[in-house]
């Protein structure tokens, strides 16, 4: 494979690159769903293909195929170069990459099980049982289980020299129950809605979630939705768990942050961003307890890797350092747009088959000092609001309003009756500013977003944020309601 | 792109290959190219050749499923032993339904050769054409021009062959001032038909009309919708609404509802494949022909969309939209037409005393699916109507409203239908633009 990408690369400068890249991936997938007694998935799938991203004048371009035939790496090579050359048509300044060492690495991602070895057999026969449990009530309309597995090797070369041969390797499992009645549908899910909980961990991931013990629990509590009262609109003081907390960091801070998007980029599909670069050293984005770091290092995360495909080696920094705006997501060719001098491990592309584009990483809210109870114990009336059902922001990431499975009352310090149909409604800035605690590390998880959407054209990526349960004075809750 | 020929013979070689099975052969070729601009420079410019297959076993019944995007005899042979493999562990399934035997489908043409051949120098010359205009208006442009063209092919044991050429060209641009901000986009098969110039007009236009935003309260209001943001409200129905798997297990907002009134009587939705603007695939993922199916009529629910599984649990005849099984999701319609009303856009302006304009909507989605609740933005045009006539831009506002209190309250549609996608993908739909009444505006934004 090393040999095809360089052959690539040199292709490429023979045709006229004063840089190139070429990344082959293989890719293999298992995607197992059981749903209402049947198997409504199987499917085991892998792929190959290669991208090769140029410089020519000055301006990128980028063209790909299927396969690793020589062939066709030298005519996807001289097609990446020719619409270099359309693109330096139209073009202000020559794109300039910031500096990056030369490596010769290899890189994988750590795990303890194989899951591609365990067998089939035992994988349904986890999903069935979930499946009968989840409907020994008749209310419950859709029972959903799923295991997904992904191992991606990536070989690639650049111009200046750098290879690096990646295997990385994630696992997600998970289930829902639906419930139908009094005129409601309500879904509760394990451990995460939209097919549960992601990382890049082997078999030891689904071990480790105890999905069966949770089943009976998830059930009667989707049951209990339907005839819960609805969650009262108004301003309370809400306590949001961490998995919310997940896509309420990668709503309101992982694309606000992502350089890109602030200057532009983006501002034609998924929006631009309220964090722009004169704030940045100069704005308070949350209280000071807030803390948000981006990690490329921490062990299990969706957005963990060695290198970057930029050829950038992983790292860590933070965003927001005591509750003011310190840092941004990005890659080689925008680093001198806020002068900085090397990039940041942002640059990600969704297989082979699409440029690598700045992506939102693994960004967590670092966690503080209360224990949960004692949380809810001086929370004397508020709400407490657990699993993401409905997530929506602005094009500049401002106004948010995310809707939840389940809620429960906090009354009297303590955690009272269940809730139906709960959301909440804030602006980003005003909302971080309202964070009085947070819990601790021993509520802290990192949860996986496998499914991010971002570019045109379209592009998946995978990333986790960690987080535990939190609290905010003086919510918007229950709009519509 | 692979032709129909070499799709063919890659499917049958996969079906060989399957010998003693019942086999179901997805097989695409596709290639596509992308020119992408903001701050009025080209940023991205990319191109792709795509082929991929997918094989379906069935024996015994049980079922086993693997995909590929490797087309090499290895590839092809690899791909039906995983299949089989997984074909072995699986659970018996006494429902599992056999695979259909040749059909007969409706042509649909949408297929324009010079659609994917376009170069990237021809695209570069359509972003120039729209950005000198920008340039000239003191305004940035920030958008896409794409071009491609894809094959999809179907194959069965039973001597089943579906094949669907299609080419699609796509120009989509945002036009932005320091407070503002303006959007317009056209489709078509035919690269030929995209009028730049006239694209770019709209979307100046509307940022140019939309500078020095004024603040509105949330509340009530009058809202006409320009047919960007009517699809959005289409898309969430298809996904939730009449979608038969839903409706089958009581999660839609229809089901049961067959025969009542859902919607005011001037809101029929059909999904059809074979209408001049959609021109869709004239067959679904198991083969079997696309049906022209009346969803709400002159506002009466009629039927949900099925595939053969929700089809037998709602007692009625399936109407040719299986997903790829096995399906999770559930068939769903991807052609969506509102009919038209009588009204032009002039005319549903000019008889609002107060009221707003909204060019698109943003990151929509759903908090209800029962009570059909959406929210999400505008976003890209947001104006205010006072005395029929459009009098300033407004800044952003978020909504949140139940599409079936929007169905019932459309007072005018305009006789005129635009094709148009959605935010989050999918199909796109044919819809007018409509005046609704009573249409909840529930918080503000700083932009």
């Amino acid at each position: 494979m090393r040999q095809l990408a360089e052959r690539a690369v040199e292709t490429a400068k023979v045709k006229g690159a004063s840089y190139a890249d070429c990344r082959i991936i293989f890719t293999e997938t298992e995607e197992t769903t059981v749903q209402n007694g049947k198997v409504s998935e199987l499917n085991i799938s892998e792929d190959i293909g290669f991208g090769v991203r140029v410089i020519v004048d000055g301006a990128w371009g980028f063209a790909c195929g299927p396969g690793t035939d020589r062939e066709s790496i030298d005519r996807i090579a001289a097609e990446a170069v020719s619409i270099a050359r359309a693109s330096a048509m139209l073009k202000k300044d020559d794109v300039r990459l910031a500096p990056e060492p030369v490596y010769d690495e290899t890189w994988q991602t750590p795990i303890v099980e194989d899951p591609f070895a365990v067998p089939l057999e035992e994988k349904l026969a986890l999903l069935f049982e979930i499946d009968r449990t989840l409907r020994t009530d008749k209310r419950i309309k859709t029972a959903t289980g799923s295991l997904e597995f992904l191992r991606e090797h990536q070989w690639m070369a650049t111009s200046e020299g750098t290879f690096i041969d990646q295997l990385l390797v994630r696992s997600g499992a998970g289930f829902s129950a639906t419930a139908v009645g009094n005129d409601e549908v309500q879904v509760r899910s394990y451990p995460n809605s939209f097919r549960g909980q992601y990382m890049t961990l082997g078999y030891e991931l689904v071990r480790g979630l105890h999905l069966l013990d949770n089943a009976e629990r998830v059930r009667e509590e989707a049951i209990a939705l339907l005839t819960a009262p609805t969650c009262p609109s108004g301003q309370y003081d809400t306590i949001i768990d961490g998995s919310q907390m997940g896509l309420q960091i990668h709503e309101s801070v992982g694309h606000a942050t992502e350089l890109d998007r602030v200057l532009g980029m983006e501002a034609n599909y998924a929006g631009m961003s309220f964090a722009t670069t004169e704030k940045l050293n100069n704005f308070r984005y949350g209280s000071d307890i807030v803390n948000l770091v981006c990690d490329a290092t921490v062990p299990g995360g969706l957005g963990t890797f060695g290198w970057d495909d930029d050829g950038v080696r992983a790292q860590r920094w933070h965003l927001v350092r005591n509750g003011q705006f310190v840092g941004y997501q990005f890659n080689r060719e925008l680093a001198h747009k806020i002068n900085a001098e090397r990039a940041v491990s942002s640059n990600r592309a969704d297989g082979w088959n699409n440029i690598p584009i700045v992506r939102n990483g693994n960004i967590s809210l670092m966690p503080g000092k209360w224990k949960l109870e004692d949380l809810m114990a001086d929370t004397e009336g508020g709400i407490y609001m657990e699993t993401n059902r409905s997530w929506s922001i602005d094009q500049w990431r401002l106004n948010f309003q995310f809707g939840v499975e389940a809620a429960w009352e906090i009354k009297g310090g303590r955690k009272g009756q269940l809730l139906k149909n709960a959301n909440y409604q804030g602006i980003t800035p005003e909302f971080w500013k309202s964070c009085d605690a947070i819990c601790n590390d021993e509520h802290w998880v990192l949860w996986g977003v496998n499914n991010c959407g971002k570019g045109q054209p379209g592009q998946r990526a995978e990333m986790s944020h960690g987080a535990a349960p939190t609290r905010f004075r003086k919510m918007t809750v229950g709009v519509g309601n | 792109m692979l032709t129909e020929t070499e799709l063919k013979t890659l499917a049958d070689k996969a079906l060989a290959f399957a010998n003693g099975y019942d086999a179901e052969i997805l097989v695409n070729s596709g290639d596509s190219a992308l020119t992408r601009f903001s701050e009025n420079v080209i940023t991205q410019n990319v191109s792709s050749h795509n082929a991929g297959l997918s094989i379906r076993l069935l024996k015994d019944g049980r079922m086993g499923k693997a995909s590929t995007g490797n087309l090499s005899d290895d590839g092809l042979r690899r791909c039906v032993e995983t299949a089989a493999a997984a074909l072995k562990v699986a659970e018996r399934d006494p429902d599992l339904f056999p695979l259909p035997g040749p059909q007969e489908y409706r042509k649909v043409e949408n297929f324009t050769p010079a659609t994917p051949e376009t170069t990237p120098d021809t695209r570069a010359e359509g972003v120039r054409l729209a950005i000198d205009r920008f340039k000239r208006d003191e305004l940035e442009g920030a958008g896409i021009f794409s071009t491609g063209g894809s094959g999809f092919a179907l194959a069965n044991s039973r001597q089943l062959w579906a094949y669907h050429p299609s080419t699609r060209a796509k120009f989509s641009i945002s036009a932005m001032s320091p407070d503002s901000s303006g959007w317009a986009e056209d489709t078509d098969n035919d690269i030929g038909a995209i009028a730049i110039d006239e694209i770019a007009r709209k979307a100046a236009q509307k940022a140019l009309d939309g500078r020095n935003p004024a603040d509105i309260e949330p509340g009530a209001y009058t809202v006409i919708f320009e047919p960007a943001a009517v699809a959005e409200f289409l898309l969430f129905l298809a996904w939730e609404a009449f979608n038969g798997l839903a409706y089958v297990e009581d999660r839609s907002c229809f089901s049961g509802k067959s025969g009542q009134k859902v919607a005011g009587d001037n809101i029929t939705i059909v999904d059809d494949a074979y209408h001049p603007m959609t021109r869709g695939v004239p067959f679904d993922y198991e083969g079997f022909p696309r049906q022209k199916v009346t969803l709400i009529e002159q506002g009466v629910f009629r039927s949900a969309v099925h595939n053969r599984k929700t089809a037998k649990l709602a007692g009625v005849d399936q109407t040719g939209h299986s997903m790829p099984q096995p399906d999770a999701w559930g068939p769903m319609p991807g052609n969506l037409i509102l009919s038209p009303g009588d009204s032009t856009m002039e005319d549903m302006i000019a008889s609002t005393d107060r009221g707003l304009l909204v060019t698109n909507l943003h990151y929509v989605n759903i908090l209800n699916p029962i009570t059909m609740t959406l929210t999400g933005m505008t976003r890209d045009g947001l104006f205010l109507i006072e005395n029929g006539r459009i009098t300033k831009g407004l800044k952003n506002m978020r909504f949140t409203e139940s599409v079936l209190h929007v169905l019932n309250n459309v007072e005018a549609l305009t006789r005129e239908l635009f094709k148009t996608g959605t935010f989050w993908g999918g199909g796109g739909s044919i819809a007018p633009a409509i005046k609704v009444n009573d249409f909840h505006l529930t918080s503000k934004t700083e932009n």
